[in-house]
């Protein structure tokens, strides 16, 4: 969807605006506010982005005002239609506006909103059809009670993309729960809290719900587990901790007001057999190097790593180890400082690290080392000579398939494309075994690259002529099999 | 730099302390300047990355928090956008052994998207526990998550002073064929006079003309993109004062309202002639074009630098 620079009204302007309006019916304000987009006094942002045209703004004037006419107005209000219409508003304007997210957090975009593009169905909504009732200006003023802004900031901070319906948490909080996280505004400001804070509430809600003598306990709940994330907020950094970090403090937190209001905790593990639609699922990043390009080679397999799209800091030991394995796995022995930069390289291109430059004393280069120093106790690396480490392949674990197609397709350019087919499966089978640091070898192998070469040669990745081998014009389509290191 | 009163042992910081951090700078200066107050030439099509070093001497840190060797630390950076409605996200993390027996020196690089910002950001860094570990003392932090420093930079994005109102447009969009290859345009509005600059007209930038975007673009331009930019900001000077004067309802006497264009042409108009009536601008203009030209060139510094 295409994003604009919006209208930006002052809120002195805003308020002369709704002055006009006192007194005057729904009617009368709508036929103000129709045709009235462009007003004189509102303002740009200079740059950053197109603005909206007239129509773009009518269009959504409408699309208000039919979601408002689905919830009761210009009629009699009701609450469950004020309810409908908060819910389906974050959405409209979260996803349909087209609102650049740095436009959406402005006080004077949500002034002209208010104010100049869909004043009549502000003043229903707060005033319904009661000339009389004013409309407090905290309601088409910039901040956290603006009639439409906190609607787009709840769409913000609670759509989820971990659950399978990630509006699930925005549909299910009411606007007590919403006032109750949101109004901590140090924690609020981040959205994963906000989201962790949403869906331990909703795990334990019926808990709640079910206590007797107590007054309204579901929100009550919330109140308690804010006080308490508030207080570990004074010397916990919420923002620092991982997801499943941050999971068990919210959740142990939750427990805790739970308790302290008569409730009984449960494990997680139980909560989400009653609701299972919370369970988050893992997002996997997707490895920024070529290995997304592999999906469409049948001749070298699909290996991408048992580490690939995870973040290198996020691993445990064994993890680290094992991907720098896989960054450096079929590169020849060298020096300790080079393979650690050729692994940096290699993670870097498969987004599991990011740096500038690698600093010898930095961060990054230590955790390599030590990820080095751990895989040579467990044999994932040797040491063939003094200040030498290189990656190998230890016990009966397989060969990567890829590492064979890449010493295949190099054999028989090297060779000047001038290879006695019978030489290659030999010269491929060493060539492996000494990358891969594996000494034991058996015809299997030789076998297993001979059924290689056939493939290639029904593919057209490889020519035969008189019993010699050259590369063909399907060695364009051969995706790069160069996934892991470099 | 906020001085933690925690309820648990923290290592020292600042000049002399086990966290010696440094000043953020634009990862993209290769003179590493500071990064202070207010950052020019920011608007929702420029992503930033910032970036800084921060020094770590290892045993002190363990030393002072009263951590052991099995313990782990955590540096994130989160940054924030607070004018309005406040929004951000964690955009770095490193995990930093405790068992070192040296100083490490980390430097994250922290990118923030344009359009989620709204005037400002702030970057805040953390020094975290994430491991307690099991050989700490009685009043070590244990709690992952506890802060054991932190600091917070507030930069300003778009500063106070007026700026050119630009938008990038691909022309073959908006305009007839034959010229869909111009360089900009300026749009001005009928009712210029009474309505806010950011309203009154606006610049568009062909976005074929890609060398030239990247010129506004460019935080630190060589001497070519001065040069593009000189030549924008002065034609765009150029055809306000001369919209200005072909409009026969414009007068310097005229009354408009404080903050819109019109009453920023009679200052401009009177600053760049001061003396001279409109009647009399109007002349030399149509009169003695070239002549007014060359003024005009003058008085706007083309190509020496002015909008630099």
């Amino acid at each position: 969807m295409k994003r604009f620079l919006f209208p930006r009204l002052q809120a002195t302007e805003a308020t002369t605006i709704f002055a006009r309006f006192a007194g005057k019916d729904l009617p009368t304000i709508a036929r103000a506010a129709d045709g009235a987009m462009g007003h004189p006094r509102v303002t740009y942002a200079a740059v950053g982005g197109e603005r909206i045209p007239i129509s773009k703004l009518e269009e959504i004037q409408a699309g208000i005002r039919r979601i408002a006419g689905e919830c009761g107005y210009p009629g009699r209000r009701t609450l469950q239609g004020q309810q409908k219409l908060d819910t389906a508003l974050g959405k409209y304007l979260h996803s349909e506006a087209g609102l650049i997210v740095g436009e959406a957090l402005r006080s004077d975009v949500w002034q002209y909103l208010c104010a100049v593009l869909v004043p009549d169905v502000v003043v229903w909504r707060w005033r319904g059809a009661d000339e009389d009732r004013e409309v407090k200006a905290v309601r088409y003023l910039g901040g956290a009670r603006n009639s439409l802004g906190r609607l787009w900031l709840r769409a913000e901070m609670f759509r989820d993309d971990r659950l399978s319906d990630p509006w699930l948490l925005h549909d299910e909080l009411n606007e007590d729960n919403f006032v109750g996280i949101l109004e901590r505004s140090r924690f609020a400001r981040f959205p994963a809290g906000c989201r962790e804070v949403a869906r331990a509430f909703l795990l334990r809600r019926d808990a709640a719900k079910a206590l007797e003598d107590v007054a309204n306990p579901a929100q009550l709940l919330v109140r308690e587990a804010m006080l308490r994330i508030t207080r570990l907020g004074a010397f916990v950094s919420f923002a620092s901790l991982d997801e499943g970090e941050l999971a068990a403090v919210v959740g142990e937190t939750f427990d805790l007001a739970l308790k302290s209001i008569g409730g009984v905790p449960e494990r997680e593990a139980q909560l989400l057999t009653y609701h299972p639609e919370l369970r988050r699922q893992t997002i996997v990043r997707r490895p920024v190097s070529p290995s997304h390009e592999i999906g469409a080679s049948m001749l070298v397999g699909a290996e991408t790593g048992e580490t690939a799209g995870k973040d290198f800091y996020a691993m445990n030991p064994d993890e680290r180890s094992r991907a720098v394995w896989e960054a450096v796995i079929g590169q020849p022995a060298m020096v300790t400082h080079e393979l650690i930069e050729t692994a940096a390289d290699g993670m870097r291109k498969r987004g599991q690290v990011s740096y500038e430059r690698l600093r010898r004393d930095g961060v990054l280069y230590t955790a390599i080392a030590h990820a080095i120093d751990s895989g040579l106790k467990v044999g994932w690396f040797i040491s063939p000579a003094r200040g030498q480490r290189q990656a190998v392949v230890t016990g009966n674990a397989p060969i990567p398939s890829w590492l064979w197609a890449r010493e295949l397709k190099r054999v028989v350019e090297e060779s000047g494309n001038q290879i006695c087919e019978q030489e290659v499966p030999r010269a491929v089978v060493e060539t492996v075994f000494r990358l891969a640091g594996v000494q034991a070898r058996s015809s299997d192998h030789l076998e297993r690259v001979q059924t290689r070469i056939d493939e290639w040669k029904r593919a057209g990745v490889l020519a035969a002529e008189g019993g010699y081998l050259a590369t063909g014009p399907g060695i364009e389509n051969l995706p790069p099999v160069i996934w892991w290191g470099r | 730099m906020t001085a933690l009163l925690s309820p648990f042992l923290v290592p020292s910081f600042g000049n002399d302390g086990a966290i010696r951090p440094g000043a953020w700078f634009r990862a993209d200066d290769p003179a590493e300047t500071p990064v202070e107050g207010s950052l020019k030439g920011w608007d929702y099509g420029v992503d930033l990355r910032f970036s800084r070093t921060i020094h770590i001497d290892i045993p002190r840190l363990r030393s002072e928090a009263g951590l052991g060797a099995d313990a782990e630390a955590r540096l994130t950076v989160t940054w924030h956008t607070e004018r309005g409605y406040a929004s951000g996200e964690r955009a770095f993390r490193a995990e930093i052994p405790l068992s070192g027996s040296s100083a490490t020196t980390v430097q994250p690089f922290v990118d923030v998207t344009g359009s989620r910002l709204a005037g400002d950001v702030v970057l805040t860094t953390h020094l975290v526990l994430s491991v307690p570990g099991q050989k700490s003392v009685a009043m070590a932090p244990r709690r992952p998550g506890s802060v054991l420093w932190t600091d917070s930079t507030v930069v300003s994005l778009e500063g106070t002073g007026a700026r050119v109102p630009i938008v990038v447009v691909d022309f073959r969009e908006m305009f007839a064929p034959f010229e869909a290859d111009a360089a900009w345009t300026v749009q001005i509005s009928t009712d210029w006079k009474e309505l806010h600059p950011s309203v009154a007209f606006q610049v568009l930038l062909n976005s074929r003309r890609e060398s030239m975007v990247a010129a506004l673009r460019n935080p630190q331009p060589g001497e070519h993109e001065r040069a593009m930019r000189s030549m924008l900001f002065f034609d765009v000077g150029r055809q306000l004062i001369r919209h200005s004067l072909a409009d026969e309802d414009f007068g310097l006497d005229a009354r408009y309202p404080d903050d819109s264009l019109g009453s920023s042409m009679i200052r401009r108009i009177k600053s760049l002639f001061p003396n001279k009536t409109v009647e009399e601008i109007r002349s030399w203009a149509a009169h003695e074009a070239d002549s007014f030209e060359r003024y005009l060139q003058s008085s706007h510094r083309l190509m020496k630098g002015t909008r630099e």
